[in-house]
C-alpha cells in the first residue's frame, strides 16, 4: 500500500458477541483494507448492517478491532501484531456522530471548547488560545453569534455545524463523520451536503464519511468505498463507482440499476457484447471477460431510450407498465419479456401506460459485471 | 432495485489468518476506570450478600456457633404457621389489590381523562408519599378505633352505629392499601404516560366505545407495567412493618413481620426464631420477584415505549365525569386530608380525646415548644437529616457508576451485577435488620452503636430504587454524547464527571429526593439497629406510641412532615434551575 497515505487500514476484522468454541465467528467487518491520501475525502458505503459504522468507530477507537493495522499519520493507532492499541481519548481524531452528540448541559461555546479543555493538563493550550480556536472554529460553521447561546436551542442543522466545530477545534489530522445528515430534512440535507464540501475542500481535513445515501456518496467524495456483508466491494471515484460497477452488489447499490443476466459472445477492448433471453447487449466493462462467460449486465435508468414501436414483440421490445412524473423526469415501468425495467425518460412528451415501445441503450450506460465476482 | 436476476446467498465471510486474539486488556479501558468500576461492583456484592448469607448461618446456628434448627421450633412450635401464611397472604393481597385499582384508576384518569380536577388527584395521589407510615398509620388509630375514633363518633351521633374497626384485617388492608396506592400512582401514570396514543385513537377510530378501549386495547398494552406494579406492591405488602404491628398486634392478627419482631422483643431476643420465620417472607418474595421477570421478558416483544414525545389527548369522558370527580375527591379526603387533620388536631391538645366544641375551644402549642426545647428529640431530627442525605448522595453517586456498567460499558457478568442490585428489593426492612445484626454483631467491624450502621441498611434497602433511577435516566440519553467526550480526548473521569453526571442529573437528583424522603420515614430496620443516643426520628416516634404519648407524637410528626416538604421544596427548586429541561433532552435522546 502506498506510504504516503495519510489514512491506511490493513487486515481489519472485528466481531461482536461471545464466540461460542466450534462455531465460525461471525465477523462485522472482514479484511477491511482502505486508505486515504491527505484532503481526500473517503466515503464508506452500504446498506445498513453493512459494517461501514464498525470500520469508522475502528478507527475512532470506540471499538476494538479483532486484528488488523489502523495508521493515521504514520502513527500506529492500532496493531494487533504489535499489540497495540490507542485509546479513543488519546487518538485526536475528529468525529461527528449521527445524532450529533451535542451536549445539552452545555452552551454553544463550551461544547466547541470541551476538547481543548479535557486530557492531560499538559497539553491543553493555554486560556487565551483556546478561545481564540473555538471562535475561529465558530466562525468556519457560521455559528459565531450563537456562542452564548444553550445547545438545545439549536435547530438540527445548527447543532450538525456545532458538532463539526467541536470535531475541527482541536485541529485533528483525520475527521470521521458517521451520517451527520441523516437526521436532517430533505432542503437542509441537499444544502448541508454542499456546505460540508465546502469546508472539507477549504480546511483541506482528511475525511473518512459514512453513509448509506448513494447520492450522497457521489456529490460529496474523491473515493468511494463500497461495502457489503462487513466486506469492501469496490473503491474507486464516484465515476467509477457510478459509472463501471466491478460487481453485482455496487451495480444494484449505486444507482437503481437493471440487471440482467447473460452470456459474453465476443469480446473486444473495454467491452463485451452479451446474449440475454431479451436480446443483444453491448456493455463496457472493467474486468477481463472470456467468451462464454456468465455476466450481469448493469444498464442505468437513464441510459436506456424508449422509441414507439410496432405491436409485434422483437428483440428488446416491451411495454409501458406504469409510469410517475418526478418534474424534470418521468420514470418508467417497462414490461420486457418476463422482466420489470426501470426508466428514466424526459417528461416533455411522456408515453402512456400500455404503450409498446423498443428500448435502445447507450454502451457507457451498461456495465458487465462478472457473475462470480458478484460475491 | 429491480430482480431481474437473483441475487446470490449472502456469502460467508472467510475466517482470518490464525492469529492471537488481543487480550481484554488491551480493550481501551484505563487503570482509573477499572478500579472504579471494581470498587462499585464490590460495594454492591458484599451490601446485596453478605446479609443474606449470615442470616441463613445465624438460623441455623446455636449461640455456640454449632447447627441447630431449635430457631425454627420455637418459631412455629406453637402450631400457628398456617394461621401466618394465611394472615399474611390475605393481608399482602388485598392491600395489593386496593392499591392497584385506586392507583392504576387515578393514573388513568389524570393521564388520560378530561375529569375535572386532575391537578388535585395529583397531589392526592402523591403527598402520602412525604407522609411517613408509621404517622399515617397512628392517625388512622384516631380515625378507625372502634368506641373513641372520630369515624365512630360521628356515625354513633348521626346513625347510631359504629361501623368502624381498624385494628381488624379490612382496617389493616385498608390503611397499608392507601400507603402504596401513591407508588402505584406514579409508575402507572409513567406507563401511561409512555404508551402511544394512537394506539386508543385507532380503535376508537374504528368504531369502539370506551370500555372497550379500556379493556381490550389500553389494559393488554401496559400488562407488561401492571405485572411489575402488582408483583412490587405485593411484596412490599408481605414486607410491611407498621401497620401490622400497629393495628394487627392489638387485635390478635399475626402476619410473618410482626411475629419476627416480637421474637426480637423477648428478653433475650431470639435471633434465631427472628430468622427462622424471616425464611418464609424472602420465599414468597422470591417467588414474586421471579414471576414477575420472567413475565417482564416475554412481554419485551411488544413494546409500547417508542421514545417519542408525545402529547396525549384526553379521552372526553361524558357525563360520566361528573360522577366520578366527587369520587376521586372523596379518595383525597381520606389518603391526605383526614390524617394530617387529625394529625394536626391531636398535636394541639395537652391530653387526648376527641374533637369537640371544648377541646376545639382549647387549643394550645405548648406541645411544639415542649418538642423543639428537647435535647434528646433535636439529636434524633439531627440524626435523621444527616443519615438521609448522607445515604441519599452515596446511593446516587454509586447506583450513577453501577449503571453506567450495566447499560453502557456491560462487560461480563453485569448482568448478574444488576440482579444483584435489586436482589434487596426483595429483603423485607425487618428482615435486613435482623441480617445486618447478626452481620455486625459477630464480623469485628466497628459500625454497630454508631449511625453508620442505619446508613449501610438505608443503602442496601434503597439501592434498587436508586438504581432504577440511574438507569432509566442513562438510557434515555444517548450514547453518542459519551462518545464526542471520549473522541474529544477526555479521560473516563472527564467525561463521567463533565458529561455523564449532569446529563442523567434530573434523574439523579430525582432518585436523591426519593431516597432522601423513605430513609427519614424507614422505621422497621431502624427499630432494630439503633442504639441509644442514636435514635432517629422514626424511632422516637415509636417509643412515644408505645408510651402512649399521642399528643408528642403527634406534634413531632407535624414537625417531620413539614422537615420532609420542606426537603422535596428545595429539591424541586434545586431541579428547576439545574438544565432539567426536559425538552432539551428530548431531542438528543435517541
Amino acid at each position: 500500500m502506498d506510504s504516503n497515505k495519510l489514512l491506511k487500514v490493513e487486515g481489519l476484522y472485528k466481531s461482536y458477541g461471545g464466540h461460542q468454541k466450534g462455531r465460525e465467528r461471525n465477523y462485522a467487518v472482514a479484511d477491511i483494507n482502505l486508505s486515504a491520501a491527505s484532503g481526500d475525502f473517503l466515503t464508506l458505503l452500504g446498506p445498513s448492517g453493512c459494517g461501514k459504522s464498525t470500520t469508522l468507530r475502528c478507527i475512532a477507537g470506540l471499538e476494538s478491532p479483532d486484528l488488523g493495522t489502523i495508521t493515521v499519520a504514520d502513527r500506529v493507532l492500532f496493531s494487533s501484531d504489535n499489540g497495540i492499541s490507542v485509546r479513543a481519548n488519546q487518538r485526536g481524531l475528529g468525529m461527528v456522530f449521527q445524532s450529533y452528540g451535542i451536549w445539552p448541559h452545555m452552551d454553544v461555546y463550551k461544547n466547541a471548547a470541551f476538547p481543548l479543555q479535557v486530557g492531560e493538563k499538559k497539553n491543553r493550550p493555554p486560556a487565551k488560545q483556546i478561545r481564540e480556536r473555538v471562535e475561529r472554529a465558530l466562525e468556519v460553521v457560521q455559528l459565531s453569534d450563537f456562542a452564548g447561546r444553550s445547545a438545545t436551542a439549536l435547530s438540527g442543522g445548527q447543532q450538525q455545524r456545532l458538532a463539526l466545530a467541536r470535531a475541527l477545534v482541536m485541529e485533528p489530522p483525520l475527521l470521521l463523520l458517521d451520517e451527520p445528515l441523516s437526521n436532517l430534512d430533505a432542503k437542509l440535507r441537499t444544502d448541508m451536503r454542499f456546505e460540508l464540501k465546502r469546508l472539507q475542500h477549504e480546511i483541506g481535513v482528511t475525511t473518512v464519511y459514512v453513509t448509506h445515501d448513494q447520492s450522497e456518496a457521489l456529490a460529496m467524495s474523491t473515493n468511494i468505498a463500497v461495502m457489503s456483508n462487513g466486506k469492501v466491494e469496490q473503491v474507486g471515484s464516484p465515476r467509477e463507482v457510478y459509472g463501471s460497477p466491478a460487481a453485482e452488489f455496487v451495480a444494484r447499490f449505486v444507482g437503481s440499476a437493471n440487471l440482467v443476466s447473460g452470456t459474453v459472445t465476443s469480446a473486444s477492448g473495454d467491452g463485451v457484447t452479451v446474449k440475454t433471453p431479451d436480446g443483444l447487449i453491448t456493455a463496457s466493462t472493467t474486468t477481463d471477460l472470456a467468451v462464454g462467460a456468465d455476466v450481469f449486465v448493469s444498464v442505468r435508468p437513464e441510459s436506456v431510450t424508449l422509441t414507439p414501436a410496432g405491436g409485434e414483440r422483437g428483440e428488446w421490445e416491451g411495454v409501458v407498465d406504469g409510469s410517475a412524473y418526478l418534474g424534470m423526469t418521468m420514470e418508467y415501468r417497462v414490461k420486457v419479456g418476463d422482466t420489470e425495467w426501470n426508466v428514466s425518460g424526459s417528461s416533455e412528451s411522456p408515453l402512456a401506460d400500455g404503450t409498446p415501445i423498443r428500448l435502445s441503450f447507450a454502451k457507457h450506460g451498461c456495465a458487465a459485471v462478472p457473475m462470480a465476482a458478484a460475491s | 432495485m429491480t430482480q431481474l436476476a437473483p441475487s446470490p446467498p449472502a456469502p460467508r465471510l472467510a475466517p482470518p489468518p490464525s492469529a492471537p486474539r488481543l487480550t481484554k486488556v488491551f480493550r481501551g479501558r484505563s487503570v482509573g476506570e477499572l478500579v472504579i468500576m471494581l470498587v462499585a461492583a464490590a460495594l454492591v456484592i458484599y451490601l446485596a450478600v453478605v446479609p443474606l448469607v449470615y442470616l441463613v448461618i445465624g438460623t441455623i446456628t446455636d449461640d455456640n456457633g454449632a447447627f441447630s434448627l431449635d430457631g425454627f421450633t420455637r418459631a412455629y412450635s406453637d402450631g400457628r404457621l398456617w394461621e401466618l401464611i394465611q394472615n399474611t397472604l390475605v393481608f399482602a393481597g388485598g392491600a395489593t389489590v386496593f392499591a392497584v385499582v385506586c392507583g392504576t384508576g387515578l393514573a388513568y384518569a389524570v393521564v388520560r381523562t378530561d375529569i375535572p380536577g386532575r391537578g388535585l388527584i395529583f397531589v392526592a395521589a402523591t403527598v402520602p408519599l412525604i407522609i411517613p407510615g408509621v404517622l399515617h398509620t397512628i392517625s388512622w388509630t384516631f380515625l378507625g378505633s372502634p368506641r373513641n375514633g372520630l369515624l365512630n363518633s360521628w356515625s354513633e351521633s348521626l346513625f347510631g352505629i359504629e361501623p368502624f374497626n381498624i385494628f381488624s384485617m379490612g382496617g389493616m388492608i385498608f390503611v397499608d392499601g392507601l400507603h402504596q396506592t401513591p407508588l402505584v400512582f406514579l409508575l402507572m401514570y409513567a406507563a401511561f404516560r409512555n404508551m402511544d396514543p394512537s394506539f386508543e385513537e385507532s380503535a376508537l377510530m374504528a368504531g369502539s366505545k370506551l370500555p372497550t378501549v379500556i379493556t381490550r386495547i389500553t389494559l393488554p398494552l401496559v400488562k407488561p407495567a401492571l405485572i411489575g406494579v402488582i408483583a412490587l406492591t405485593f411484596v412490599r405488602a408481605i414486607e410491611a412493618f407498621e401497620v401490622p404491628a400497629i393495628l394487627g398486634t392489638p387485635g390478635g392478627i399475626r402476619v410473618f413481620t410482626s411475629g419476627i419482631y416480637n421474637s426480637l422483643h423477648l428478653f433475650p431476643p431470639d435471633y434465631a426464631a427472628a430468622g427462622a420465620l424471616a425464611m418464609p417472607v424472602l420465599a414468597i418474595a422470591a417467588i414474586a420477584m421471579y414471576f414477575q421477570s420472567r413475565l417482564n421478558k416475554k412481554a419485551k416483544n411488544f413494546q409500547t415505549v417508542t421514545g417519542k414525545g408525545f402529547r396525549p389527548r384526553p379521552l372526553p369522558l361524558g357525563g360520566v365525569k361528573y360522577a366520578l370527580a366527587p369520587l376521586m375527591f372523596l379518595f383525597f379526603l381520606v389518603a391526605v386530608v383526614f390524617p394530617v387533620l387529625m394529625l394536626l388536631y391531636v398535636s394541639t391538645q395537652k391530653i387526648y380525646k376527641g374533637p369537640s366544641l371544648d377541646s376545639l375551644s382549647h387549643l394550645t402549642l405548648s406541645n411544639y415548644g415542649e418538642i423543639l426545647s428537647d435535647g434528646d428529640i433535636m439529636q434524633a431530627l439531627r440524626n435523621s437529616v444527616v443519615v438521609g442525605l448522607t445515604t441519599a448522595t452515596l446511593v446516587m453517586l454509586v447506583m450513577a457508576v453501577v449503571s453506567w456498567i450495566t447499560v453502557r460499558a456491560r462487560p461480563k457478568g453485569s448482568g448478574i451485577l444488576e440482579s444483584l442490585t435489586f436482589l434487596p428489593i426483595g429483603v423485607p426492612s425487618l428482615v435486613l435488620g435482623v441480617s445486618l445484626l447478626f452481620v455486625y454483631l459477630r464480623v469485628p467491624i466497628p459500625i454497630y452503636g454508631t449511625l453508620l450502621i442505619l446508613i449501610v441498611s438505608y443503602f442496601t434497602k434503597y439501592m434498587p430504587y436508586g438504581m432504577r433511577y440511574a438507569s432509566s435516566a442513562m438510557i434515555q440519553v444517548s450514547g453518542e454524547l459519551e462518545e464526542s467526550a471520549q473522541t474529544s480526548g477526555a479521560t473516563w473521569l472527564q467525561t463521567f464527571r463533565r458529561v455523564l453526571i449532569p446529563t442523567i442529573l434530573p434523574g439523579l437528583l430525582s432518585g436523591w429526593i426519593y431516597v432522601l424522603v423513605v430513609s427519614f420515614r424507614e422505621v422497621a430496620s431502624s427499630l432494630l439497629l439503633y442504639t441509644p443516643g442514636n435514635e432517629v426520628l422514626s424511632v422516637v416516634i415509636w417509643q412515644q406510641w408505645e408510651n402512649g404519648q399521642l399528643t408528642l407524637l403527634s406534634t413531632l410528626g407535624i414537625i417531620m412532615i413539614l422537615v420532609l416538604c420542606f426537603f422535596v421544596g428545595v429539591s424541586r427548586f434545586v431541579g428547576s434551575r439545574f438544565g432539567v429541561k426536559e425538552d432539551g433532552f428530548s431531542e438528543v435522546k435517541h
